[in-house]
């Protein structure tokens, strides 16, 4: 078995082992013990982000093959293999992941005090199962994966996890029934081999539907979405992080991965059906955020928009369209989390997140309201931010196909700045209100060092790549896209140039 | 983070947030809820489906193509 093991071990195996064994070793401390269990915790997390054999990486753009691909077998009866690898597609995810977690790992660090060992635990199993959800290139162990990962989420309010929970389950269950017909028509679970299959035009779309149902959960898509700023709002700070970070791309990643290219003609033929509830959720969103009144709910009802904003980009089976639909959710990992950390620190300092309680806080809480305001200019996606260049190749490519879709959409994109503003303006202009609230404090050194990766990270990791030798190219796209945005295409292209080939999408 | 800073809670504002986050807890089918519903839930996006595909239509025929067949 060891054996087995050393011949599948690939340079990239150890972004999967450096979680799983910091999640083992706290379990071996007593919780009394706090501090070694969130300094493994965090030193695990950064070993995984600044993995040393990143520099032998060298990921190869001129190819659309997945590269380090690792093959162990799983279910051998039938043919059943647990096979990874990393390609244009799913590159920019792993590094958002390995890049998240250190800082959740630091949100919480004040506050887990009696349950330092499983937060830290869940957190870096759910490190682990991310990064393997990414790189997964089978179909069924991409569905147990994923369902895997919400396990560790369900941390507390029972109704908003059962909502979650339930939501995600029920729509996968139509993804598992799709699963057992793909291995009876091509003997294998092997994407690969599943992406030279030539399905029937029924198959592929009964194939398509049980898959969209199960993705269109994760997206989420209209009107299934209701879990998602239920969720949002009762997670912790860094369950938020991760949910709108990482999680919300599970489903996106899903249809990149699996639906279109193993179903093109389906994908074809259901354009419309994936444009119209997208389109409803670009104008509903932004729309139904102008009434809520609690301060993680409007933030909550920003990846619904931009989600539905990325799958109008990839069902719009263009080039631009397909490679406009990966940057925003890359650079929508960072953003929603940033101002899911404004919040926290709100919260942790006022015990309230309804919006009625808070003004003023530019004069009371200036460092705040400046990183908040930088937050919200990518929200909006202000051009220079990171969010600008992703949303306008969507659109371009939404032009291309569908001048009514991109006309919603583009809507949907100014009611979007209209509601961050709104937000902005609720929370940290107008007037200071000392009945409610009369004792403040900027962030402290903590908090604003887990802010600085976001706001100033293209400089630091520079710095640290410099450091380490590593690929600095890699290290800095998360933070540096916004005015650079030339790394994207460099890496994708080819996979994305491959996508719209294979499926004949011209 | 230190304590001394929490919110001084106004009832009238706490008692506002709660009924307008249990929303369902209230909520009827009154005559006007079933119009709501049957204009956002069912109108609407019928007619952005239609829209849609009429758009494609569109394409098809300029183009000089037989018209494309979606679900």
């Amino acid at each position: 078995m060891l054996e087995h093991f050393c011949e599948c071990y690939s340079d990239l195996s150890g972004l999967i082992l450096c979680p799983v064994l910091g999640s083992i070793t706290p379990l071996f401390i007593p919780n009394s013990r706090i501090r070694p269990i969130r300094w493994i915790g965090l030193c695990a997390s950064l070993i995984t982000f600044l993995y040393p054999p990143v520099p032998r990486i060298q990921f190869d753009p001129s190819t659309a093959k997945s590269q380090f691909v690792e093959s162990l077998r799983w279910l051998p009866y039938e043919n059943i293999n647990l096979y990874m690898g990393i390609d244009g597609l799913s590159l920019f995810f792993v590094i958002l992941t390995t890049f998240l977690i250190p800082i959740c790992i630091s949100v919480g660090w004040s506050g887990m005090r009696s349950y330092g060992k499983e937060y830290i635990t869940a957190s870096l199993i759910r490190e682990f199962l991310m990064i393997a959800v990414f790189r997964m290139l089978d179909p069924l162990l991409f569905y147990v994966l994923p369902e895997s990962v919400l396990i560790p989420m369900l941390q507390r309010k029972i109704k908003a996890a059962y909502q979650f929970f339930l939501y995600t389950s029920l729509g996968s269950v139509f993804m598992l029934l799709a699963i057992p017909l793909i291995l009876l028509q091509t003997g294998t679970t092997d994407l690969q081999i599943s992406l030279t299959t030539e399905y029937s035009e029924r198959r592929q779309i009964f194939l398509w539907i049980a898959s969209f149902a199960s993705f269109a959960v994760k997206v989420p898509m209209v009107p299934v979405h209701i879990w998602s700023p239920e969720a949002h709002v009762e997670a912790p700070t860094a369950g938020s992080v991760i949910l709108a970070g990482i999680l919300s791309k599970l489903g996106t990643h899903g249809f990149l991965r699996f639906s279109i290219p193993m179903f093109p003609e389906a994908t074809l033929r259901s354009t419309p059906f994936i444009y119209t509830p997208s389109a409803i959720a670009i104008i509903y969103t932004p729309s139904t955020t102008s009434r809520q009144i609690d301060l993680k709910k409007i933030i909550a009802h920003s990846p619904v928009a931009h989600m539905n904003l990325v799958t109008i980009g990839m069902s719009s089976r263009a080039a631009a369209g397909i490679g406009g639909s990966i940057p925003p959710m890359s650079s929508h990992g960072p953003v929603p989390p940033a101002l899911f950390l404004c919040v926290g620190v709100l919260y942790d300092r006022h015990k309230t997140r309804l919006a009625r309680y808070y003004g003023g806080s530019v004069s009371t809480m200036p460092n705040l309201s400046t990183i908040s305001f930088s937050s919200t200019l990518a929200n909006m996606s202000s051009p220079g931010t990171s969010s600008f260049i992703g949303e306008f190749l969507i659109l371009v490519g939404a032009f291309q196909r569908n001048s009514l879709v991109a006309t919603l959409a583009a809507l949907g994109m100014i009611l979007g700045a209209a509601y961050s503003l709104w937000l902005y303006n609720r929370a940290v202009s107008g007037n200071f209100k000392p009945d409610f609230l009369h004792k403040f404090s900027d962030p402290i050194g903590r908090e604003v060092s887990i802010f600085i990766p976001f706001l100033v990270g293209g400089a630091t990791d520079f710095l640290v790549a410099k450091c380490y030798g590593l690929n600095a190219e890699l290290l800095t796209l998360l933070v540096r896209m916004g005015v650079h945005p030339k790394v994207f295409p460099d890496c994708m292209h080819t996979s994305v140039s491959n996508l719209v080939q294979h499926g004949n999408f011209h | 983070m230190g304590g001394g800073m929490e919110v001084k809670k106004n009832k009238f504002i706490e008692e506002w947030g709660t009924a307008r986050e249990n929303l369902e807890l209230n909520f009827r089918w009154t005559r006007r809820n079933w119009a709501i519903i049957g204009i956002f839930g069912i109108a609407v996006p019928v007619l952005i489906y239609k829209g849609i595909v009429k758009e494609f239509h569109m394409q098809d025929e300029d183009y000089g193509r037989p018209y494309r067949k979606f679900i």
